[in-house]
């Protein structure tokens, strides 16, 4: 049976080194803490004088990324992203919104505008639900 | 054109808390992750009018805004999270923030006036090398 080993290559980071194919792969899982992840200074060209600077380049694509990300609530209750309390919060979001907006005529249409977007409860939902994974996986 | 939001005739303290916020806080960043940018526009306009101290809900209206090209709503945004926060996020102060840097280098850069916009960036440059991957928001 073949077996897989993951090894830290200086340039590259990681690699996969294979010695045969029979059909059968067994896959070692390593423990975490012997997991390798690519350390983003060596990734810097030898002619780089501050590869620090560099390192900051790699971690997210682009600015815009970095600031989004910035963005990202933190300090969530997970529970949220259950169906039923999703769906709860959001018609109570729903019944809230409406009275605000009779009781505050001139902020109706910021609390009416938000009220019918959540009118879209299952395509939230899912669009939650697909965060709630990507967190999980981390 | 949108009002920009003023601190007159604001609702009451809401009933819910803040807390019961993080749902529409995540529907937010969603929508402005999948560049929905006018419906989480909305999303924030509205949570922004019941949370104004809340910089993470100001910052997030900022940055839809800017992405719609609303320059002037923004640049008027930021100035009033900055005036009335007391807090920034885990920062010693809004201008360490460098989200608020970004997004005021955006502003005034879209509004055409490169000198600030250039100095905001640079000091967002500056933060963003001390503190890489602070993540606080």
């Amino acid at each position: 049976m073949e077996k897989i080993s993951i090894t830290q290559h200086p340039s590259s980071g990681s690699r996969i080194e294979s010695d045969s194919y029979d059909g059968h792969f067994e896959v070692t899982h390593l423990d975490q803490a012997g997991l390798f992840f690519p350390t983003l200074v060596k990734l810097a060209s030898p002619d780089v004088n501050d590869p620090q600077q560099l390192d900051l380049l790699f971690p997210l694509h682009s600015i815009a990324d970095f600031v989004v990300e910035q963005l990202r609530p933190t300090d969530l209750n997970t529970e949220i992203f259950s169906m039923s309390r999703f769906n709860d919060a959001i018609h109570a979001w729903q019944i809230h919104l409406q009275e605000l907006a009779i009781e505050h005529p001139p902020h109706a249409r910021r609390f009416g505008h938000l009220a019918r977007l959540l009118r879209e409860r299952n395509a939230l939902f899912r669009l939650a639900k697909m965060y709630s994974s990507a967190l999980l996986q981390g | 054109m949108r009002q920009p939001v003023v601190n007159q005739d604001l609702p009451d303290p809401p009933t819910r808390s803040a807390a019961d916020a993080d749902v529409l806080r995540v529907i937010g960043f969603l929508l402005l992750q999948h560049g929905k940018v006018e419906q989480a526009v909305g999303l924030f306009d509205a949570l922004h009018t019941l949370f104004p101290d809340d910089v993470g809900i100001g910052l997030s209206l900022s940055y839809a805004l800017l992405q719609l090209g609303n320059a002037e709503e923004a640049s008027f945004l930021l100035e009033e999270i900055e005036s009335y926060s007391d807090f920034s996020l885990g920062y010693s102060s809004l201008q360490q923030n460098p989200c608020f840097c970004w997004l005021r280098s955006q502003a005034f850069f879209q509004s055409g006036q490169s000198v600030e916009a250039a100095r905001w960036m640079r000091i967002f440059l500056r933060l963003r090398r001390h503190s890489n991957s602070k993540v606080t928001v």
